[in-house]
């Protein structure tokens, strides 16, 4: 043993002075699934943390080799005791244990050393890379920002992803739901934005945070791996409550993942939370509260599930520059079953957020990716935070594609088509492939105005169908290489002047001579 | 269900009905509602009350070894009167494992003056 740790521990024997303290107990009395039944604690608080002494009866030895300290949450207050939730290992659980009061609420770490690390539903690190120095502590539950300390939704969040940038647009400290079936691309859509928050400058990069609830171990650390490839993880908390998980840290876990953005929007930040999936959520939440003896609702959801999704979504906000200015955005997920959204749980979700992107399988399969259906998705504030430029080149885009895809139906029962409808099938052709995307390439503001701009203005309707996608990268590569200028001006200013349309103007003419053959089509 | 009928007898019995009269008038109750075969399930739930009622009463003092007793009994004096636990420590337990000190209980309330407590303490706080 090295003399640090003989003067280690040499300290920490003379600085401790045993206390004769009474602590508030009970006993165990039945154990099941994760949540323990508990005769006395008289003066337990609701969600108060809870110890259980495993060590009674047990040798020195035995005690030293217990693999931490167990405690558990109080959900259910009742006239002859509580019920709490195991926030562990409930095999370590036994009838007759004793269990302690704490007289906390619970609370987890956050604090500038969080981003980079990958931590479980109670804040430890599960990354193996030691413990957190000097974190502060913020609560898990706490009632979220009232109306005077909100200011509304200003400032635009890039999610670098051309169709939603542009028609669906996020503001920050708005809450958006992404909603679709299983195999959609709901979680690329949801990472796609948090790698694009690399191309904001440092000074306004929110803080991303994405909680896996119930998700598979392989999954997460996939998702890690890619955003350490990427540069994003250090920038992103990853909050992982596995599917082997206890149901209870399931269901705690966007909690605490909101709590921990809470200390960087406190603190004037801004911050981006992805919760993945709040179906899962609510799954957890229903199996505890079915042990929990609380009467069954609508498809067996608790009476409270919609208030469980609303005060976790109302604490993402927006706030007034008295209150520091910093925000919460909130990037919910839901899995539907079948392409059903009138569910409980999505149609709650729904009714809760502003705005929703609906993914459908439909277009996925087809190869449209990111298969948002444009029609059904809409965003309800964001549109005040969208950028004047992003705004001029994506006004008619909606309808353009609702009008495409309302044509494209008829045009399977139709033999001829006037011209002025065939033109607007193959715009809209045309426009469905620029807006198709690759996972993990997220692109620039400024790039997306300039090629929206461009789809906007026919440049691609002389370039085959199948051939617009090479065309739209090359022209991307081309504006990097050639106009970089017109892209840093579009970003600086947000706007698209005359001189700087005049500027893409020359771009395009230039790139068309300069790349002849794949403008073909006629 | 049977857990509400054993706690309304309890407080019955608690406010000063005599016993034969509550237990007479449960049973006509439960006639009533035609609930008579919840009786047998009843008396458990009552005994498991009065069983948490004597153990919450229960003061009960556990030492590493017998000779340890008289020494802890004179130190949990001014404990117990800190804690305004006033009746007297109605169990003494031997429990090896404590290596040392006592550890007293009751009321809702624990105080763990043990040997054992304070090593895991110091150990918890050295390898941290």
């Amino acid at each position: 043993m090295d003399s640090s740790a003989v003067e280690k521990i040499i300290k920490e024997i003379e600085r401790y002075t045993p206390k004769h303290e009474g602590q508030h107990v009970g006993r165990v009395t039945a154990v099941g699934d994760g949540v323990v039944a508990i005769d006395g604690l008289d003066r337990a608080l609701m969600s108060e943390i809870i110890q259980f002494e495993g060590t009674k009866g047990k040798k020195l030895a035995d005690s030293m080799d217990e693999e931490g300290e167990l405690y558990g949450l109080i959900l259910n207050l009742e006239e002859d005791g509580v019920r709490a939730a195991v926030l562990g290992d409930t095999a370590r659980v036994s009838e007759g244990m004793t269990v302690k009061s704490t007289g906390n609420i619970l609370r987890v770490p956050s604090g500038e050393e969080l981003p980079g690390r990958v931590v479980d539903a109670l804040g430890e690190p599960v990354d193996g890379k030691g413990p957190f120095n000097n974190p502060t502590m913020m609560p898990v539950e706490r009632e979220a920002y009232g109306v005077i300390d909100r200011k509304s939704v200003s400032v635009p969040l890039q999610t670098g992803i051309k169709s939603i940038d542009a028609m669906i647009p996020i503001g920050r400290g708005q809450r958006e739901l992404i909603i679709g079936d299983r195999g959609t691309g709901k979680t690329t859509v949801a990472i796609d934005t948090i790698i694009n928050q690399r191309n904001e400058p440092q000074e306004t990069r929110p803080i991303c945070i994405y909680v896996a609830i119930g998700q598979k171990e392989s999954k997460t650390a996939r998702i890690v791996e890619l955003l350490r490839q990427e540069n994003a993880l250090e920038y992103t908390i990853v909050v992982d409550a596995p599917a082997s998980a206890p149901a209870a840290l399931q269901f705690l876990a966007p909690f605490s993942g909101v709590a921990i953005g809470e200390y960087f929007m406190d603190s004037g930040r801004d911050v981006l939370i992805v919760y993945d999936d709040l179906s899962k959520q609510a799954v957890a939440y229903r199996e505890i509260s079915l042990l929990l003896r609380r009467p069954p609702g609508r498809e067996a959801y608790p009476g409270d599930i919609f208030y469980l999704h609303s005060r976790l979504l109302e604490r993402a906000a927006r706030l007034s520059e008295e209150k520091g200015g910093g925000s919460i955005t909130a990037l919910p997920i839901i899995e539907t079953q079948e392409g059903d959204v009138s569910g409980y749980i999505p149609t709650n979700v729904i009714s809760i957020t502003d705005g929703q992107i609906f993914l459908i399988a439909d277009l996925f399969n087809k190869g449209i990716r990111p298969a948002i259906d444009v029609g059904i998705s809409v965003s309800r504030v964001g549109s005040s935070a969208q950028t004047k430029a992003m705004k001029s080149v994506a006004g008619g885009l909606k309808l353009e594609l609702a009008q495409f895809r309302e044509l494209e139906a008829f045009m399977q029962f139709a033999s001829d088509l006037d011209k002025a409808t065939a033109d607007r099938i193959e715009s809209g052709r045309r426009m469905v492939e620029v807006l198709k995307q690759k996972n993990g390439a997220p692109l620039p503001v400024e790039k997306q105005v300039a090629i929206l701009y461009a789809a906007s203005h026919a440049f691609f309707l002389d370039v085959p169908v199948g051939k617009v996608t090479e065309a739209e990268k090359q022209f991307s590569g081309y504006l990097d290489g050639q106009h970089s200028k017109v892209l840093a001006k579009v970003k600086k200013s947000g706007q698209l002047d005359e001189a700087t349309k005049k500027d893409l103007n020359k771009a395009m003419e230039e790139f068309r001579l300069a790349h002849n053959e794949l403008f073909t089509s006629k | 269900m049977e857990n509400s009928y054993a706690q309304a007898l309890w407080r019955m019995l608690e406010g000063g009905t005599p016993p034969l009269k509550a237990v007479s008038a449960l049973r006509e109750a439960l006639v009533r509602c035609g609930r008579e075969a919840l009786l047998p399930r009843i008396a458990r739930a009552f005994e498991r009350i009065q069983e948490r009622e004597a153990r919450a009463n229960d003061v009960i003092l556990s030492v590493a070894s017998e000779k340890d007793e008289r020494k802890a009994r004179a130190s949990v004096k001014d404990v117990l009167k800190q804690l305004r636990i006033e009746s007297r420590i109605t169990k003494t337990r031997v429990d090896e494992t404590m290596i040392g000190g006592w550890r007293l209980e009751g009321q809702g309330l624990l105080v763990d003056n043990s040997y054992k407590k304070h090593l895991l303490h110091l150990y918890s706080s050295i390898t941290k």
